[in-house]
C-alpha cells in the first residue's frame, strides 16, 4: 500500500518538474505580471548545515539561482559549525528576521521541533527538504521535497544482489549522519532487500557523516577489524557518494584491490563516482537531481497565490552503473 | 603732543594701580589666590594634555601603520605561499609522470585522475586559505585538491588556460565569481593564480597548475588583522580596484576609495618607485595611507585609516581633561573665596565697629576674637575703646567740677557783704563831697564786674586779670580806709598772655582778710606777674601777720588734699585757685604758700605761657 502511495506521489513530483521546466522555458507571463504588480518579493530563509559536497553545492546553487532571477529574496547564512545546535540558532535568527518562507534541511529532526513550532506560531510556512515523512508531525510543515530514501536503499541492495546472486557477500555499511532521516530511510530500504537474500550480510558499519575524510577514516578502521577477524570484505554500501569515495580511498591506501574484488554502491551521482565507475573501481550509484530551486519556487508561488501547495514532492532517480556511466558522465553533479 | 601722550600713559598707570588699591580686601585676596592657584593648574594641565595627546596621536598612528603593514605583509605572504605551492606541485615527481604519460583508455585516465586527487587532497588540509589547487594536463588528465566536481568542458579552449599557457611566469586572475576549474557555489568569489606546467623531460609546456583563493578568506584575514576602522584596497597593476575591505558593518565608501586612488596615482606620477615587499607611507592630509606592492603579483595593496579616528579618540581625552581642569579651577576658586573670606571677615567686622565708634557709639566691643594677629588687633581695639570711654567720663566729671568751682569764684564776687561795704563807702564819700573818689570807686566796681563776667569766657588775658585785681584793690583800700597799701608789678609784654580768670583776686582777698590785724597798723600787699624762663610767675605777697608754722603745714596739707580729691565744697579763695590751676594746666602746675609768722605771707602761682586767640577751652 505504501509503495502504491509512493508511486502516485512520484507521478505528482514528475508532473511538477515538467511544470517547473515549462515555467522556466516559457516564462509564464501571468506569473511575472503578478510578481510585478504585487511588488513584494517573498523572503525565503534557507537553513542547512552540510554544504561541502558537490551534490549539495548544486542544490544550493539552484536555490541561489531562483533568488538571482528576482523571484524571491534569499536569506542564507553559511554554517560556522556542522552541528544541529548551530542549525537551531540559525533557524531562530531567520525567524526573528521575519522571513516569509523557511526552507529547512534538517540535520537532525528532534532538536528542531521547537523551532518548527515557533515558525508555525509566526505563520511562516516551512518547506522541508529531504525529510522522512514520518519523523515530523504533518502540521509543522507546509510541504515536503524529498527523494525516496527507502527506494534508494532498496536499489543499492538490488545492485549487489544482481552482482553476487546466490554467492555469499560480506557487506560494510557506511552510514551518513547519526539520527538523520536520510540515513534511516536508506538503511531501512537496504535492509528490506537484504532480508530476502540471506547470502548478503552486513559485517560492519560505521558513520561517515556524508564526508569523504570521515568516511575514509571509518573504512580504514573497519579494514583493520576485518583483517583481525579474518572476514573478507566483498562490498561496501555507502549512504552517499562522499561516503563511498571515502571508502574507496581507504581501500586504495590499504592496497586492497578495488572494483573487481570489492564492489561499492552508494547514492547521489557525483562526478567523481562517475569517474570511478568508468574506471571500474565502483559498482554503481543512485542518481537524483539536486536542482530543487525551481520546485521550491513553484511551491512558494502556489502559496503566494493562496492555493494549497502539493503536500509532498518526490524527486525521481536514475541508476548509474558501468553500462551507462560514460554516457551520463556530463550530467553527473 | 608728547606731553599729553605721556600724561595719558601716566594716567593709565595710575588708574591701574589705583584700581588694585581701590579694590576692597576680599576681591583682591580672591584675585591673588586665583592667580596663584588656578592659573598654574591650568597651565600645567593644558601643557601636559598637549604633550600627552601628541604622544597618543603618534602612538595611534604608529600602531595603525604597523597594523596595516602587518595585514599587507600577511596578504603578501599568502599570495607568495600559494604561488610557490603551485611551483612545488609543477616540480612534483608524481605529477610530472602523470602529465607525461599517454592514456590508452578513459578508464586508465579516470583512475589516474582519482589517484592524483588523493595526492593533492592533503594540500587543503594544511593550507586552509587555498580553496583548491588544480593540475590540468594536455593529455586530458585533471587533478584537484578539493572534492568539488570539475567543470565539464575542454579546459584547453578557455581564456584562462590560454593566458597561463602563453605566459612564462605566474598569472594572477582578479576576483571572479565561481572557480574556473570546478563547480562552486555561484556566489563565491575567487582570486586565482596559475603557472604553466613544464615537462622536465622535454622542457615543453604540457599543462597548467592553478590555485583558487577564496576572496572571503582574504577578507576575513584582513578583518582579523585590521581590528580597528580602516579600509584595505587591493589594486591591480593599473591601479584598478580589485576589492576593498572595510570593517564589518561599515558601509563601503567608494568616494574615499577614489580619493585614495588619486592620492596613490599622484604619488607615482611624482616619479617615486617602490620596491616590492616593503611598505611606504604616502603623504595625505586626511588619511593614513600605507602602500605596498605585492612580492609575487604585480598588484598593490593599500591600507587606509581615516585620521579622524585618532582625533576622535583624542576628543574623549580632551573632554575628560577639560572636565577635570574645570573642577580643579572651581575648587581652587571656592578655596580662594573661603580663604579670603576668613581673612577679610574679622577685618570687616573691625572696620564696621570703628565706624560705629566714629559715630560716637563707644559701647561697642569686638567679640569672637580669633587667635591671630587680627585677634590681637581686635583686643587692642577693644582696650582702646574702653580707654577712650573712661577718659571721656573723666573729662566730663572734671568739666562739671570746673564749672562748679568757677561758679563759686563768681559767687564770691557778688557777695552781699562786699557789695554792701562798697556801696556804703560810696555813700560816705558822696556825703563827704568826695565826688571824684566816689566816681573812681563806682568805675572800679563796674570794671570788676565786667571782667568777672567776661562774656562767660573762662580764659582771659593777663591784662584784663590785672585790671580786675587793680579794681578790687582800689575798692578794698577805700573800704578798709587805707589800712593797707599795695603795689602791682608786671612785665608789659605779658599783657596778652592767657590765664584762667579770677586767679589773682582770691589771693589778694585772702591776703587782706588774713594779713591784716589790729596790732599792726598798716600792711603792704605786693602783686607781681613776671616772665619766668619756662612760664609766668605770679605772686601775691603781704606784710601781714603771717601764718604760724603748724597752721601753714595744715594749710599745705589741705591744699594738697583738695587738689587730689578735687573737691569738697568748703574751699573758696585759695582752695578754689589751687583746684583750678592743675585742672587747666595739668598737675605740674599749682599754687605754693610760703609764710613766716609775724612777717608776712607769699602765695605763688606758676603757669605756662599761653598766647593767642584761644578764647574758650
Amino acid at each position: 500500500m505504501t509503495i502504491r502511495r509512493f508511486k502516485s506521489l512520484l507521478i505528482l513530483g514528475l508532473s511538477l518538474l515538467l511544470f517547473a521546466c515549462n515555467l522556466q522555458s516559457t516564462g509564464f507571463p501571468i506569473t511575472e505580471e503578478n510578481s510585478v504588480s504585487d511588488k513584494k518579493i517573498p523572503k525565503l530563509g534557507l537553513s542547512l548545515v552540510e554544504t561541502s559536497n558537490p551534490w549539495r553545492t548544486v542544490q544550493i546553487n539552484s536555490i541561489k539561482e531562483i533568488a538571482r532571477s528576482g523571484s524571491v529574496e534569499l536569506v542564507y547564512y553559511e554554517p560556522d559549525e556542522y552541528t544541529v545546535e548551530w542549525q537551531v540558532q540559525n533557524l531562530r535568527k531567520l525567524i526573528e528576521e521575519g522571513v516569509d518562507y523557511l526552507v529547512v534541511v534538517p540535520h537532525e529532526t528532534a532538536p528542531l521541533r521547537e523551532m518548527l513550532e515557533l515558525a508555525r506560531e509566526r505563520e511562516i510556512p516551512v518547506i522541508l527538504i529531504e525529510q522522512n515523512r514520518e519523523s515530523i508531525p504533518r502540521e509543522l510543515y507546509a510541504t515536503l521535497i524529498s527523494t525516496d530514501y527507502i527506494r534508494e536503499g532498496e536499489i543499492c541492495a538490488q545492485m549487489l544482489v544482481e552482482k553476487y546472486g546466490d554467492r555469499p557477500c560480506n557487506i560494510v555499511e557506511i552510514f551518513g549522519t547519526l539520527n538523520s532521516p536520510v540515513t534511516k530511510g536508506r538503511s531501512e530500504g537496504f535492509h528490506r532487500v537484504l532480508y530476502k537474500h540471506p547470502n548478503l550480510k552486513i559485517i560492519a558499519s560505521e558513520y561517515g557523516n556524508f564526508d569523504r575524510v570521515t568516511a575514509q577514516k571509518a573504512m580504514e578502521k573497519i579494514l583493520v577489524q576485518a583483517l583481525d577477524q579474518r572476514k573478507p570484505i566483498d562490498a561496501v554500501f555507502a549512504h552517499s557518494d562522499e561516503d563511498g569515495l571515502g571508502a574507496l580511498q581507504a581501500l586504495k591506501v590499504a592496497g586492497q584491490p578495488v572494483g573487481t574484488d570489492i564492489s561499492i554502491v552508494s547514492i547521489n551521482g557525483v562526478q567523481d563516482v562517475c569517474k570511478a565507475i568508468i574506471a571500474g573501481e565502483y559498482l554503481g550509484t543512485v542518481k537524483s537531481n539536486p536542482r530543487w530551486g525551481q520546485i521550491i519556487l513553484t511551491l512558494v508561488q502556489m502559496m503566494e497565490r493562496g492555493t494549497k501547495p502539493f503536500p509532498m514532492v518526490i524527486i525521481p532517480y536514475r541508476i548509474i552503473n558501468a553500462e551507462n556511466a560514460e554516457e551520463r558522465f556530463p550530467s553527473a553533479y | 603732543m608728547d606731553e599729553i601722550k605721556s600724561m595719558i600713559i601716566n594716567d593709565g598707570k595710575k588708574t591701574k594701580g589705583d584700581l588694585l588699591r581701590n579694590m576692597s580686601l576680599k576681591p583682591r585676596l580672591i584675585l591673588f589666590f586665583v592667580l596663584l592657584s588656578a592659573i598654574p593648574v591650568l597651565i600645567v594641565g593644558v601643557v601636559t594634555f598637549l604633550i600627552f595627546s601628541n604622544v597618543v596621536l603618534n602612538m595611534a598612528e604608529e600602531n595603525a601603520t604597523n597594523t596595516i603593514d602587518l595585514v599587507c605583509s600577511d596578504i603578501d605572504l599568502l599570495f607568495e605561499d600559494v604561488s610557490s605551492l603551485c611551483e612545488l606541485i609543477s616540480n612534483d615527481l608524481n605529477m610530472q609522470e602523470k602529465l607525461r604519460r599517454h592514456f590508452d583508455s578513459i578508464q586508465e585516465q579516470y583512475s589516474t585522475d582519482l589517484r592524483g586527487d588523493m595526492e593533492l587532497a592533503s594540500i587543503s588540509t594544511y593550507k586552509k586559505d587555498i580553496f583548491g589547487l588544480y593540475v590540468i594536463g594536455e593529455n586530458g588528465g585533471e587533478y584537484k585538491s578539493n572534492y568539488s566536481s570539475f567543470q565539464v568542458e575542454d579546459h584547453s579552449q578557455t581564456a584562462w588556460y590560454k593566458r597561463i599557457i602563453q605566459s612564462n611566469e605566474a598569472e594572477w586572475f582578479t576576483p571572479h565569481e565561481g572557480s574556473f576549474v570546478v563547480r562552486t557555489s555561484i556566489t563565491d568569489r575567487f582570486i586565482s593564480v596559475g603557472i604553466p606546467f613544464i615537462d622536465k623531460a622535454s622542457g615543453k609546456k604540457n599543462g597548467v597548475v592553478l590555485a583558487d583563493i577564496r576572496e572571503d578568506s582574504i577578507i576575513s584575514r584582513i578583518r582579523q588583522g585590521l581590528g580597528q576602522k580602516g579600509i584595505i584596497l587591493l589594486l591591480d597593476e593599473n591601479d584598478n580596484l580589485l576589492f576593498s575591505v572595510s570593517q564589518e558593518g561599515e558601509p563601503r565608501n567608494s568616494e574615499k576609495e577614489q580619493l585614495v586612488r588619486t592620492s596613490v596615482q599622484k604619488f607615482f606620477n611624482s616619479g617615486k618607485v617602490l620596491s616590492p615587499g616593503t611598505s611606504t607611507l604616502i603623504p595625505d592630509k586626511e588619511n593614513l595611507i600605507i602602500f605596498r606592492p605585492l612580492g609575487r603579483s604585480n598588484w598593490r595593496i593599500a591600507g587606509v585609516i581615516d585620521k579622524s579616528v585618532f582625533t576622535q579618540q583624542n576628543e574623549s581625552i580632551t573632554l575628560a581633561v577639560t572636565l577635570i581642569l574645570t573642577v580643579v579651577v572651581i575648587i581652587s576658586m571656592l578655596g580662594a573665596v573661603s580663604a579670603s573670606e576668613s581673612i577679610s571677615r574679622p577685618l570687616r567686622t573691625l572696620s564696621e565697629l570703628m565706624e560705629q565708634v566714629e559715630d560716637g557709639d563707644m559701647a561697642v566691643q569686638m567679640e569672637d576674637l580669633p587667635k591671630d594677629e587680627i585677634g590681637r588687633l581686635g583686643k587692642s581695639f577693644n582696650h582702646m575703646v574702653f580707654r577712650i570711654q573712661a577718659l571721656i567720663d573723666q573729662i566730663y566729671q572734671e568739666q562739671s567740677k570746673l564749672r562748679n568751682s568757677e561758679l563759686k569764684a563768681l559767687q564770691s564776687q557778688i557777695r552781699p557783704h562786699f557789695l554792701y561795704n562798697t556801696l556804703d563807702s560810696v555813700t560816705w564819700l558822696l556825703r563827704l563831697g568826695k565826688i571824684d573818689e566816689a566816681i573812681n570807686m563806682l568805675t572800679a566796681l563796674s570794671t570788676l564786674f565786667r571782667v568777672s563776667l567776661s562774656k562767660g569766657r573762662e580764659i582771659i588775658t593777663i591784662e584784663e586779670e590785672l585790671k580786675h585785681v587793680n579794681s578790687y584793690l582800689l575798692i578794698e583800700s577805700v573800704i578798709y580806709s587805707k589800712k593797707f597799701d599795695y603795689s602791682v608789678e608786671t612785665d608789659l609784654d605779658l599783657g596778652d598772655c592767657l590765664i584762667p580768670k579770677l586767679i589773682l583776686q582770691p589771693l589778694v582777698e585772702n591776703a587782706i582778710n588774713h594779713g591784716m590785724s589790729s596790732k599792726k597798723n598798716r600792711i603792704h600787699i605786693h602783686v607781681s606777674v613776671l616772665d619766668d624762663k619756662n612760664g609766668i610767675h605770679m605772686s601775691v605777697k603781704d606784710t601781714g601777720v603771717g601764718i604760724p608754722v603748724q597752721e601753714l603745714e595744715l594749710l599745705r596739707e589741705r591744699l594738697q588734699e583738695y587738689k587730689s580729691n578735687q573737691g569738697n565744697d568748703n574751699g573758696y579763695g585759695l582752695y578754689n585757685v589751687a583746684f583750678r590751676i592743675p585742672l587747666f594746666f595739668g598737675d605740674k602746675y599749682g599754687l605754693e604758700v610760703n609764710s613766716t609768722y609775724g612777717e608776712g605771707t607769699e602765695v605763688q602761682i606758676f603757669i605756662p605761657k599761653l598766647r593767642g586767640e584761644k578764647k574758650n577751652a
